[in-house]
């Protein structure tokens, strides 16, 4: 007996320890086929869907890579016209590129100011950036010479043309040059990109971007199926592929309301490469979808027909940027809202044209009735979303508007309808001014005048 | 050999105090306050002078406490015949420990009301420009005033993550969370104030014009939670962007256009004007 409390401790003590290892499931970063994919195969009633689905699989693999090597199938025009999407700095508007150069200064201010002191005559020391190894393996390969002292801030760069070559097209420049230039306009690489998004998107938007991380099961709404290419809260109308700045905003805003951030903190360059990203994980789940689809028409895997596929995703991409929901240019200011404007919007939203208040109540709570699907036999069942989710019209007395609270936004929730949900476009017969009615009167029913909310 | 642990223990807990206290890189009351970053809010340096005398406080106290403990030791080591001796209780010991406490309490209450009282001081004055916030995980969000000064209502300007203030100019700041307690923390103005669900929590300060270039004029400054809110706490990460005050109401006015605007993400802001072009192509 003497010696047994001794014991007991150790055996606590070690079980505790045990407790400690606590591990939570980390979630894999793999590139398989989607877990409906086999599924949808027996459904469509293909021959055989075990080698349907392995021979989509090493398609997709064939065409995308994994996610420690991403990349991108270049149908023969691609190569002709010299286009990498891997590559996108160069797909990037004006505007774009100016931001990313602006991120990237304050981003690498660290690293630019040593160059700056260096010109100064202190000697180079440019320290490591935080996140982003590859451009630090970059810095340190291309610019060896500069780090051993071999070479001087001030001397040609060897791609330069020399003091007599140059022309106002192709102008001399130094080493100093390149090196300001080489961390202003870096740009992250898909497999960076990767990274980032394993890191801060993984856990709730799921490996290939199914929107089933193992923090995403737990949340409501869930995270966006991003294999789909269909987006709520963009600036493109309803069920239309985004443009790069629609995706730009959602992340650097957020969606108030729900579980995803801002990632505003993080450099224009990164925003873009997670866009990148969020682009490669959609093109190749679309380009997967509409494989299955065509082996249920033929029977089986056809390659012609998934290089057929994967032409028509990436026209759907490349249409992105006509298809922008217009907004008239008289936006009403506040000062324009008459109580007979509101009282239109009230009376438009309950009445039968745009019928608002059948799914978000009289009063706006969203408690309306049209959620409901009622069966033959008169079982009432919840009207699911697009990705299988049961639907939920906004509580608009709240004040929470995910898409943004700009009268602009809420023209186009209301005007275009929201992507992948069930609230519908609206009717064709309603006006511009009907429309801007019913933002305002939507906008009163959470003003709290002076209160914060 | 107890003896000798006693005499490095002691001489490991000096090295630290020192390493700790006396080592430029890490002094506080000395003048490379590089613990903290360089305070720029008017009224901060109250909250590092309330610091420091806490601080060294706490450094005598621990001193104290280890000189005694390693006293102890030491003797008691050094008595080979196992007996300690039998006491109960010390009337005059307990009236020490409890007065010496009290004191230092009470003395450590009386500055820190006097601290508050300075700080809110700073900062009176002149109507502040209010600005909401709201916590929520896992974000900071902004609310200002529009056009018409507000808050509350339509023109409203909203902003995520990154919050503008004006240099010089006392803000206000009514703080109240969605979900759970977060906390307002922006080291460089030493403010750490809990945002609360189910209220408002005011919080005034003001950057300091002469301290902010001081400090090199940051360009922003750091804002975080200091309060455990869940698992995203981490990346609860904004940032305060101080303006000149010309340069702040420009922005605001700025914001209120574009909110107003009809214009897609990524649009240039002015429409462009294609007429250049049009004139050369009539040359
Ligand atoms: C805490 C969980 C969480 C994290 C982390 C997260 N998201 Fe989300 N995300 C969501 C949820 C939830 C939604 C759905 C919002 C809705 O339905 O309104 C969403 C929606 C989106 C959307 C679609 C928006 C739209 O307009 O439909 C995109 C794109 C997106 N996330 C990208 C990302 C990227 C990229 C990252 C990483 C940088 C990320 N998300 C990190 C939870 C998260
Ligand atoms: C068939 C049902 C349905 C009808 C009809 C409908 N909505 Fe909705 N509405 C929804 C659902 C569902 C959501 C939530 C979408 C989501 O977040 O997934 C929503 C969301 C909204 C939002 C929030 C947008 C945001 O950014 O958060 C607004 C505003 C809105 N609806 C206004 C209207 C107006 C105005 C009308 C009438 C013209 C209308 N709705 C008609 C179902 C409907
Ligand atoms: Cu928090």
């Amino acid at each position: 007996m003497a010696n047994l409390t001794p014991r007991l401790g150790a055996l606590a003590f070690f079980g505790s320890l045990a407790g400690c290892g606590y591990e939570p499931e980390i979630p894999v970063f793999a590139s398989t086929v989607s877990a409906d994919t086999r599924p949808a195969l027996v459904e469509a009633e293909v021959a055989d869907p075990d080698l349907a689905a392995a021979r989509i699989g090493g398609a997709l693999g064939l065409y995308f890579g994994t996610p420690s090597a991403p990349g991108f199938h270049l149908t023969p025009e691609w190569i002709e016209e010299e286009r990498d999407p891997a590559d996108a700095w160069w797909e990037l508007s004006d505007a774009a590129v100016d931001a990313v150069r602006e991120g990237n200064g304050v981003r690498f201010g660290a690293q630019l100011g040593a160059i700056e002191r260096a010109a100064e005559g202190a000697p180079l020391a440019v320290p490591r950036p935080l996140r982003g190894g590859e451009s630090w393996a970059r810095w340190q390969g291309g610019f060896a010479a500069l780090i051993a002292g071999e070479a001087a801030l001030t001397d040609l760069h060897p791609d330069s043309p020399s003091l007599e070559e140059e022309s106002e097209d192709d102008p001399a420049f130094t080493w100093g040059e390149e090196a300001v230039r080489f961390w202003e306009s870096y740009y992250p690489t898909l497999t960076e990109s990767a990274e980032l998004y394993r890191v801060r998107c993984l856990t709730c938007h799921g490996s290939l971007g199914a929107g089933d991380g193992p923090t995403g099961l737990y949340l409501d709404p869930r995270p966006r199926d991003l294999r789909d290419g269909i987006f709520k809260w963009v600036d493109v109308e309803a069920n239309r592929r985004p443009r790069r700045d629609d995706l730009i905003q959602v992340l650097e805003r957020g969606v108030r309301g729900s579980a995803m951030p801002s990632f505003r903190r993080y450099s224009r360059a990164e925003l873009e490469g997670l866009v990148d990203w969020v682009r490669y994980l959609a093109v190749r789940g679309e380009t997967e979808q509409l494989a299955v689809y065509f082996a249920g028409q033929d029977g089986a895997v056809d390659p012609e027909r998934i290089e057929t596929a994967y032409k028509t995703v990436w026209g759907r991409w490349d249409a992105a940027a006509d298809q922008v929901g217009a907004v008239p240019e008289d936006v009403p200011r506040p000062v324009d809202v008459t109580p007979a404007m509101i009282a239109r919007g009230a009376e438009q939203f309950r009445g039968a044209l745009a019928n608002c208040a059948s799914c978000h109540g009289d009063g706006g709570e969203g408690n309306g009735d049209a959620i409901w699907e009622i069966a033959d036999d008169g079982t009432r069942s919840r009207r699911l979303d697009r990705w299988g989710h049961p639907s939920q019209p906004r509580n608009l007395t709240a004040g929470v508007f995910f898409g943004g609270d700009r009268p602009r936004d809420l023209y186009r929730r209301i005007k275009y309808g929201i992507g992948g949900t069930i609230m519908p476009a609206a009717d064709d017969s309603l006006t511009d001014a009907d429309i801007w009615s019913l933002v305002y009167f939507v906008l009163s029913l959470s003003e709290s005048g002076g209160e914060p909310r | 050999m107890m003896r000798w642990i006693v005499a490095l223990m002691t001489l490991a807990l000096g090295a630290a105090v020192i390493v700790t206290f006396v080592n430029p890189e890490f002094t506080l009351a000395g003048a490379g306050q590089d613990w903290f970053p360089t305070e720029v809010g008017r009224g901060a340096e109250v909250v590092d002078d309330l610091y420091d005398t806490t601080n060294w406080i706490a450094v005598a106290l621990l001193v104290l406490t280890f000189v005694l403990l390693s006293w102890t030791v030491w003797r008691g080591a050094g008595r080979r015949d196992g007996e300690g001796s039998d006491r109960h209780g010390s009337g005059g010991l307990e009236v020490l420990w409890t007065a010496v406490p009290a004191v230092l309490i009470a003395y450590l209450t009386w500055i820190q009301i006097g601290a508050r009282d300075e700080i809110s001081a700073a900062t009176a004055g002149d109507s502040p420009l209010v600005i909401d916030v709201e916590g929520a995980q896992f974000d900071w969000r902004f609310r200002y005033a529009g056009a018409d000064g507000v808050l509350g209502n339509l023109d409203d300007i909203t902003e995520v993550v990154e919050m503008a203030v004006p240099i010089g100019r006392n803000v206000e700041l009514r703080m109240h969370s969605v979900d759970v307690i977060h906390s307002f923390y922006v080291p460089d103005l030493r403010l750490k104030r809990d945002v609360v669900p189910g209220t408002v929590t005011p919080l005034r300060f003001q950057i300091d014009p002469e301290d902010y270039a001081a400090a090199g004029s940051p360009a922003t400054l750091e804002l975080r939670c200091a309060e455990l809110c869940g698992w995203g706490h981490y990346a609860m990460v904004g940032r305060l962007r101080p303006m000149e005050p010309a340069a702040f109401d420009a922005w605001l006015i700025a914001r209120g256009e574009d909110k107003f605007s009809n214009r897609a993400a990524g649009a240039p802001e002015e429409p462009e004007s294609d007429g250049e072009f049009e004139d050369e192509e009539e040359d």
